[in-house]
């Protein structure tokens, strides 16, 4: 069998094949050759409308017969032979149409099926670049996440980091200020008795000037050259004055610098900023667990967040301190019109009467010299008024709570705290 | 897809023998071509297979001329029932106009059968044929054998199904007929609904049946 000289491409396998479809899969010249052996004369293969396909037109009244496939009659073997030649050269003709009539339909299947396993794989193909493409994108997306969590956790590192430095540097210069303070006051205070005493003394010999008592003593005072040195001990006296200033000065100075640099202010979350500053107390507490955060979501407040955080660790700090290791500390959060209110609030025994008018007072503590500052609840206020807001206290017996009141729409005072 | 040609005045059927590997679809076609005595009876053709297996498919041609001069080619085919010939299977059910599901009775088949009737319900949906419209029957073949699933448990599970249950052993030769028998009938429905037989043919259902199978010689 020849390759099939025309398309199949279109066709649908069980179609009716004519027999013009299937004389183009056939060798017709062997076949002619083999037909023309059979009948030794002229033939045609007509189809159903008379036409001839193979051999040569003939009259139509010669001997014919129908060339059926399908229960139809889908063209005649027409020949000038007996009738047995005639049989038997239909016989051969019809064998080599279901040949080509089988070849048809299977290579049209075939084709389909082909067609349809080709598709199937392209289909395949298409899906799979498609969730390929989604992987990929996944995949950077989970990659941009990754990088914005590490930047996240690494900023709140940082801050974390910040804030506990800056609250140890605050608690060393506060610390050290103390620890000067009070030699310092005590050395103005014996300098300014010994000018007084000098000058008492300046007094007495101001008469031993005047007069003369003995010449042993006049010789001895002006021996050793006693006014001058009087003079002179005003001197180192008054030096030693301005000095003792300079240091007051200076433990003044560290104050300040223990509430931190000039801060730029912030729309600030206060709920995170307790979340974080209830972190770091928790680490300088050592061990207490008992925090219990009722925080309400609050707009972000105007103010500046390391100044507002000192002053909330200082309050935690505080907390902590009044109670045991089995006591409760709360960190409220609400807000109230157009001010948000913080309550800290403990379980401890709460502040006597004879102290509470005292605790806003600079230095005043009632912590062992060198543990407190003794600048905590000093500074809270400051920093809260510096944002127009107010530090409340309530105290009694079984507890006491400090609330930080802040303006939601702060104007900052830009005086330093 | 029934096919009418006004010209010819001639309608063409396509019926698909359909089932697992091996469950007696060839075997249901050389029966028919052997039982049946139809007014027009074609040529089986089956394509040469290697060890048993239908590689593309078998056809057998029946028909009938009504009187007024209306011709009904009904060409009956199978598909090749392993898996791997899907695509095949799938070109050869499309322009389908019934289906005969030929089923294994063995019991260890229940799972091809199971298989191969969800496969098909695939078919029919991908060649864009409506399961709900085609007209189908169940053939349980293989009756002959033993170890075979009984008749009442394959009932009750067909119960609620739309579809006839017939049960056959092609290589005796029964049930064969009555599964096309119960087919044609359904196909009648149809195709009365559509080219008014009975009405424009006097084509009635017994005679439309009678005349393709040819009152066949029915054990």
């Amino acid at each position: 069998m020849n390759t099939p000289g025309h398309s199949i491409n279109a066709a649908n396998y069980d179609q009716d094949w004519s027999l013009g479809d299937m004389l183009g899969v056939i060798d017709t010249a062997e076949l002619l050759r083999c037909l023309q052996g059979v009948l030794e004369a002229d033939f045609s293969i007509e189809d159903d409308q008379g036409k001839c396909l193979l051999g040569s037109s003939l009259d139509t009244s010669l001997p014919r017969k129908a060339i059926s496939v399908e229960l139809e009659d889908i063209g005649f073997l027409v020949a000038s032979a007996e009738p047995k030649q005639l049989e038997l050269a239909h016989s051969l003709f019809m064998s080599q149409l279901k040949i080509a009539q089988k070849y048809l339909m299977a290579s049209t299947l075939h084709l389909a099926a082909v067609q349809e396993d080709f598709q199937n794989l392209q289909n395949q193909n298409e899906a799979l670049e498609d969730s390929q493409r989604k992987y990929k994108l996944l995949n950077q997306q989970l990659e941009a996440r990754v990088n914005q969590q590490v930047l996240k956790m690494q900023q709140a590192n940082l801050q974390l980091y910040e804030a506990q430095r800056q609250s140890s540097v605050g608690q060393l210069a506060a610390g050290i200020a103390h620890e000067i303070n009070n030699p310092i006051g005590f050395m103005a205070s014996n300098l300014r008795t010994a000018k007084m005493y000098l000058n008492r003394l300046l007094n007495v010999a101001e008469l031993l000037n005047e007069r003369t008592v003995d010449d042993e003593l006049n010789e001895a005072w002006h021996e050793n050259n006693t006014p001058h040195m009087l003079e002179d001990f005003q001197e180192l006296l008054d030096d030693c004055l301005e000095g003792s200033d300079r240091i007051a000065r200076i433990v003044a100075d560290l104050r300040l610098f223990s509430n931190l640099d000039a801060e730029e202010s912030s729309y600030t979350a206060l709920d995170s900023l307790l979340r974080s500053t209830a972190d770091i107390a928790k680490i300088q507490a050592e061990g207490h667990k008992g925090v219990n955060l009722q925080l309400q979501e609050v707009p972000p407040v105007l103010c500046k967040p390391g100044y507002i955080g000192q002053a909330l660790l200082a309050l935690l700090m505080n907390a902590f301190e009044a109670v045991s290791e089995s006591g409760e500390v709360t960190i409220a959060l609400t807000q109230a019109d157009e001010t948000v209110r913080i309550s800290i609030r403990d379980n401890g025994p709460g502040i006597s009467s004879i102290d509470l008018p005292k605790i806003f007072d600079p230095f005043f503590t009632t912590k062992e010299i060198g543990a407190g500052m003794g600048l905590g609840l000093t500074v809270c206020r400051d920093i809260a008024r510096a944002h127009g807001g107010e530090i409340e206290v309530h105290t009694s017996p079984s507890g006491t709570e400090m609330c930080l009141w802040l303006p939601l729409n702060a104007r900052l005072n830009e005086t330093k705290t | 897809m029934a096919e009418f040609d006004a010209t010819r005045n001639r309608l063409t059927i396509k019926l698909v023998y359909y089932g697992p590997a091996q469950s007696g679809k060839t075997t249901n076609l050389a029966c028919l071509h052997s039982v049946l005595r139809p007014e027009l009876k074609g040529e089986m053709m089956t394509l040469e297979t290697k060890g048993d297996r239908t590689l593309f498919f078998d056809l057998l041609p029946i028909g009938l001329k009504a009187k007024t001069g209306l011709f009904v080619k009904i060409k009956l085919f199978t598909v090749p029932g392993q898996v791997a010939h899907d695509s095949t299977r799938k070109a050869v059910l499309s322009r389908a106009d019934g289906v005969v599901f030929v089923a294994d009775s063995q019991l260890n088949q229940e799972t091809n059968n199971q298989a191969s009737f969800e496969n098909l319900t695939a078919n029919v949906a991908r060649v864009g044929l409506n399961l709900e419209n085609l007209p189908l029957v169940v053939q349980f073949n293989k009756q002959d054998l033993e170890h075979i699933s009984a008749r009442e448990d394959i009932e009750q599970k067909w119960q609620g199904t739309p579809w006839p249950v017939m049960f056959s052993s092609a290589l005796k030769g029964e049930g064969v007929v009555e599964t096309l028998r119960a087919l044609l009938g359904v196909l009648y429905q149809r195709l009365n609904e559509r080219y008014s037989l009975a009405h424009a043919h006097f084509l009635d259902q017994s005679q439309f049946v009678d005349q393709l199978l040819g009152q066949a010689v029915e054990s």
